[in-house]
């Protein structure tokens, strides 16, 4: 099948780049960054030995206010080369205009128009469009929402190819109850059936129809309903007429309770059929997790000190999977946040167990996938300067899995010190050590250096 | 009607300032939200509620209770930002969401923020040998962002 011919990226990025000078006439201009010089060797068990030395650029401008006016421009994109081995699968050197978008913001009816690449949350996870998307609240508590175009992919040379997705496009039509609640139903396709296939059971066909419905009931402001449903409409074969148009795609039911001022419980209950639900998967099928079967997954979270310095979560989330059984996940974290106290510091310690996995041809049958996850971060913040430490370890039961290559214990550290020279300007410098199933060790430098002037400091990266 | 066939544009014209005018009659009244918070927000996680109490976020039509960033919020964040995208861009730029979901970016969310070990990212720990446990163990949160159509990164190795 030929592939759709899309620009490379370094022209995309110059194309913006020309666009840049319309942010001249605006009255509010910001521009910031993160530029990262990092240095990693990785000692594979095998005693293959790599270095990489990759330099990152982040690069974002925000003009708002264009000519005094509700329209501003967003541009955001990145660039990447290596002097060491190749560190990506995408090659040596890259690049990508994350997004960039015209907008517009009415000053009524929280009206907005976009108009180039931004991002759009439709259905099912955050996509990237090349398009429009506009949104209005209506009179009468209803609000309308919109977008479309062509969807951006990650696409990699070499890398097997399924069939191009030649747009997408999404809409929700909502009414608020103000306080109590909202309800609505929205509609997602993403991409066609391939044409070059008729009448074939079109397993890259990665299209879909979504047709969903959502509500939020809030009777009281400390307790909060949510449901969402999505029923996926494309037919799978078009010469059967007996099968059903319509199947269940996902389900997703919530509720969270502030039982006191500083106590909430939660819980969510979801199931998806994966292939309706993310139009399947580009996977070949030796790895495939997934493909028809359906995924289930309730989870539980009771936190105690809500706004306060001190919290502690504990949680609970069991995973159902149609062909390969059960798995659950359990624990709790403590944070201490204080206000007024320069050290933030987190614990957080969690057990994951699931059904064995049989091993085809192994030495063993079976093999375990349970484990214990522990991590500790500590943050003191000077305010001029500032310190962090970040200790993750797994350690799992099984030395027998073949994924562990005989290594059951896995642990990384990162030790952060930044400085911050002006309010816009920071140096900082992480380093890290660790090892892993797949490393016998390995250790990261970074040097990281974030920068943000302009006139309109007050949003973006900074929380 | 063929007065019509023969001026299309005009015809073009009447129906977009139709739909424009309409439109326009049935929006909301209602200002827009800020453009930004007015008041600079303390550390940690934000909770609405330590200052505006139980009333109405005009516009959203919810609580502001709603939009506490409480752990079970951050966890299910993907809902709120369905339904109320224009209350997050109240504090956050786009490029806040595009650390974790910057679609090609070749750097991990947890590497980037290395620094900021408070934020919860993705990704932690040498993930790369820890993926092919947490793809078993729980497979269902991968699909939000890999492995569908929409990027090869699963595919560059996984031939």
């Amino acid at each position: 099948m030929a592939r759709n011919r899309r620009p490379p990226a370094s022209t995309v990025v110059l194309l913006a780049s020309a666009l840049l000078p319309m942010a001249a006439p605006a009255a509010e201009v910001e521009a910031y960054g993160t530029t990262l010089a990092r240095y990693y060797t990785q000692n594979y068990r095998d005693l293959n030995k790599y270095r990489y030395v990759p330099l990152t650029q982040f690069v974002g401008i925000d003009a708002n206010k264009l000519g005094d006016t509700g329209w501003s421009m967003h541009f955001y994109g990145w660039g990447q080369t290596d002097l060491g081995d190749q560190s990506s699968p995408s090659g040596k050197s890259g690049g990508d205009l994350t997004y960039g978008y015209l907008q517009y913001r009415a000053p009524k009816a929280n009206a907005e128009f976009k108009l180039g690449r931004f991002a759009a949350q439709g259905a099912a996870g955050q996509e990237l469009v090349d398009g429009i998307s506009t949104r209005a609240d209506l009179r009468g508590g209803f609000t309308f929402s919109f977008f479309g175009g062509k969807p951006v992919e990650y696409n990699l040379e070499g890398a097997p190819k399924a069939a191009p997705r030649d747009f997408i496009t999404g809409a929700r039509l909502a009414w608020r109850a103000s306080h109590f609640g909202e309800l609505g139903v929205s509609y997602l396709q993403d991409g066609t059936t391939p044409k070059d296939q008729p009448g074939q059971p079109l397993l890259e066909d990665h299209s879909r129809k979504l047709l969903g419905g959502d509500l939020r009931i809030s009777p009281h402001a400390t307790l909060e309903l949510t449901g969402r449903v999505a029923f996926n409409q494309k037919k799978e074969d078009p010469t059967a007429p007996a099968e059903s148009k319509t199947r269940l795609a996902e389900q997703d039911y919530s509720f969270s309770w502030k039982i006191a001022k500083v106590v909430q419980l939660s819980g969510r209950v979801t199931e998806r059929n994966f292939k309706d639900f993310y139009g399947g998967t580009n996977l070949p099928f030796l790895f495939r997790q997934i493909e028809t079967e359906k995924y289930k997954a309730q989870s539980g979270e009771l936190t105690i000190g809500l706004s306060s310095p001190v919290q502690f979560i504990a949680d609970y989330r069991k995973a159902q999977r149609e062909a390969n059984g059960d798995s659950t996940r359990v624990g709790g974290e403590l944070r201490i946040i204080p206000e007024t106290f320069k050290l933030k510091s987190g614990f957080g310690y969690h057990r994951i167990t699931a059904a064995d996995v049989p091993l085809v041809g192994g030495t063993v049958p079976f093999y375990s996938l349970a484990h214990k996850e522990a991590r500790l971060w500590l943050l003191h913040d000077g305010g001029r300067y500032y310190l962090s430490l970040d200790a993750v370890s797994y350690s799992f039961d099984d030395k027998n899995n073949p994924l562990l290559n005989n290594e059951p214990n896995s642990f990384l550290g990162v030790a952060s010190l930044g400085f911050r020279a002006t309010s816009g300007l920071t140096l900082s410098g992480d380093v890290s050590y660790g090892m892993n199933p797949t490393y016998k060790k390995e250790v990261r430098g970074l040097l990281r250096l974030e920068f943000r002037f302009g006139n309109n400091s007050s949003k973006g990266g900074a929380k | 009607m063929k007065a019509w066939k023969a001026r299309p544009f005009l015809l073009l014209v009447l129906l977009v300032g139709l739909g424009v005018f309409t439109g326009c009659s049935i929006l909301s009244q209602e200002a827009s939200f800020a453009a930004t918070h007015p008041e600079k927000l303390g550390p940690g996680r934000p909770m609405c509620t330590t200052c505006h109490d139980v009333e109405v976020l005009p516009g959203a039509r919810k609580p502001y209770s709603t939009f506490d960033h409480t752990p079970s919020f951050l966890k299910n964040h993907a809902s709120a930002v369905g339904r109320d995208a224009g209350t997050c861009a109240v504090c956050h730029g786009q490029s806040f969401c595009s650390d974790c979901h910057g679609g090609k970016t070749m750097i991990p969310p947890a590497v980037l923020l290395g620094n900021r070990p408070d934020r919860d990212v993705p990704h932690r720990a040498g993930y790369l040998s820890y993926h092919q446990i947490d793809g078993k163990v729980d497979p269902g949160r991968c699909y939000t962002c890999h492995g569908r159509s929409n990027n090869e990164r699963c595919t560059a190795c996984h031939k």
